[in-house]
């Protein structure tokens, strides 16, 4: 197994608990919802689709599984990475090859969201089939809430999920009035229900949310991610509006800066993040979506190594 | 308020329901399919006024879209003129790597309310098969969409295909979707950058000038 990284004030469990809880820890913590060449860290490919599939075919799925985890924790511990998405099987065996990571949970999402394949016939269901989406709404929160209850009683940190993509470029991909009507009452439920599990809650969107942040908020997530750049959101002015009120997730730019500039714009971009967002805590820093391969190893590693640098506490900073 | 105007107002309210019946009632009535095309048009002016003032979204303008497709489909056939009406011709689709489509439907849906042939090919389209619908269809102007930032190489796949074909000449292109910016359309060779379903409309009637 990959060594253990150099001794810090804080595990990443507890800096990632103490950004999550608003507070400040030892550095700003990090991670990511995936990393797409983990072999150039570890050394070592994750086994994955015709592999993977004639393992399983010949029972070796827990031979897979294991392999990918132990990539995950070695990517982890290589990079400085504090918590890891996982599935639920593998929890208890990640708390015991890496008790010092914390873990993420997954749960589906409590409304259907036009961002795939039947972006169109989900749109107009919004408008022209309320009924039977509101059924449908209420069918997929009880599933949602189902799905965390195990996690939650695993104490995993957080869980990720309850919507998928809500925007884009653009902006909400529905009309505002339809996420406070139809999206934001649905997932209050669910972060209702999770919190009164003890648990927490985070969820992923990309795009523009601004029309939509503030009931976004109001649901009571406790963070979000990722504050996408590429479509004009401030990671500052989400910060000074709503720092106080949720842990903000992000958000170095992989659509841009990552994957075109240099090195050197990759360390400038990174602390301007750590000085907008990390101060007073609250604050995990991620890219604006995941690495993936079009992002030059070294562009990665000095977004590493610049949170390592200058996102060690008390950080000054702020402004939008 | 006449029947033509009723329709004009619930196709802006996107009251597809009450714009079906209308429609029918104003053909039986004896309406000018012409004028109803028209009020059709004026709807979308105002519709994508609406979207500009961020009043309406991405999901007003699909609807908006798919309402002025049946709109259009029921005139079609009353409407001989409609073919002599055409503005242009445009050949669309997202490139390789990029599997969603919403943004282009609602452009599709925009340039058919606005009298253009569209020739939509998809999504996920490989640069070869834009070169065989351009040359097929004799169409100026190319709507490439791009979704993903990982397709962006897609989009300077077709350009270099047209290039390779003898065709860069003679196609406009104009390049949209999320992972599309001004820069990025210029640096992969296109023409035009649409940063929305509206203002590519607006550009590409600028390049097929002709009189409504």
């Amino acid at each position: 197994m990959y060594p253990m990284p150099e001794v810090e004030a804080l595990t990443p469990r507890d800096r990632f608990l103490s950004a999550l809880n608003l507070e400040e820890p030892d550095r700003v913590p990090m991670f990511e919802l995936e990393f797409q060449y983990p072999e150039k860290i570890t050394g070592r490919s994750n086994i994955v689709g015709d592999e993977a599939r004639r393992l399983v075919a010949e029972g070796k799925e827990l031979e897979v599984t294991s392999h990918n985890l132990e990539n995950q924790i070695m990517l982890c511990r290589g990079l400085g990475y504090d918590a890891l998405q996982l599935g639920l099987q593998q929890v208890q065996l990640v708390r015991e090859l890496a008790p010092e990571l914390a873990l993420i949970g997954g749960c589906p999402a409590v409304t259907p969201m036009p961002g795939g394949m039947d972006a169109i016939d989900t749109i107009r269901r919004f408008y022209f089939d309320k009924d039977g989406l509101r059924r449908e709404c209420e069918e997929r929160t009880r599933t949602a809430i189902e799905a965390c209850r195990p996690w939650v009683e695993q104490e995993v940190e957080v869980i990720r999920g309850g919507m998928d993509d809500m925007a884009g470029k653009e902006g909400p991909y529905l009309n505002p009035r339809l996420y406070h009507e139809m999206v934001f009452p649905y997932l209050k439920t669910l972060v209702d229900a999770v919190h009164n599990m003890g648990g927490r809650l985070f969820v992923h969107s990309d795009g523009d949310l601004k029309p939509i942040l503030d009931g976004l908020i109001n649901t009571g997530i406790d963070a979000l991610h990722s504050i996408d750049p590429s479509a004009g959101m401030n990671i500052g002015a989400v910060k000074d509006t709503y720092g106080h009120r949720l842990c903000l997730c992000g958000n170095v730019d992989c659509a841009w800066t990552l994957v075109r500039l240099r090195p050197e714009n990759v360390v400038e971009e990174t602390k301007e993040c750590i000085r907008k967002a990390s101060p007073g805590g609250g604050h995990i820093l991620c890219s604006s979506n995941v690495i993936h391969k079009a992002v030059p190893l070294e562009n990665t590693l000095a977004m590493v190594e610049t949170a390592k640098k200058y996102g060690r506490y008390p950080i000054a900073g702020r402004g939008v | 308020m006449s029947l033509t105007q009723e329709i004009r107002r619930k196709i802006v309210e996107l009251d597809e329901p009450s714009v079906k019946t209308l429609l029918n009632q104003a053909l039986e009535a004896g309406e000018n399919p012409l004028a109803l095309l028209e009020a059709l048009r004026e709807a979308l002016t105002e519709v994508g006024k609406l979207y500009e003032e961020k009043t309406y979204f991405l999901s007003d303008l699909l609807i908006a879209g798919g309402i002025s497709q049946q709109v259009i489909d029921t005139l079609t056939p009353r409407l001989a003129a409609v073919q002599e009406m055409k503005r242009g011709k445009v050949v669309i689709g997202t490139v390789e790597g990029s599997l969603h489509g919403m943004g282009k439907s609602i452009v599709v849906a925009l340039l058919l309310a606005n009298g253009y042939e569209v020739h939509d090919i998809g999504v996920n389209v490989p640069a070869e098969r834009f070169v065989e619908k351009i040359k097929e269809t004799g169409t100026p102007v190319l709507g490439l969409s791009v979704g993903l930032v990982q397709a962006l190489p897609s989009v300077g796949n077709v350009i270099a295909a047209l290039k390779q074909s003898g065709l860069r000449d003679k196609v406009k292109v104009i390049l949209g979707g999320n992972a599309a910016t001004e820069e990025r359309a210029m640096e992969l060779g296109c023409d035009a950058y649409a940063p929305n379903a509206i203002a590519g409309i607006r550009i590409i009637d600028g390049w097929l000038k002709k009189p409504r």
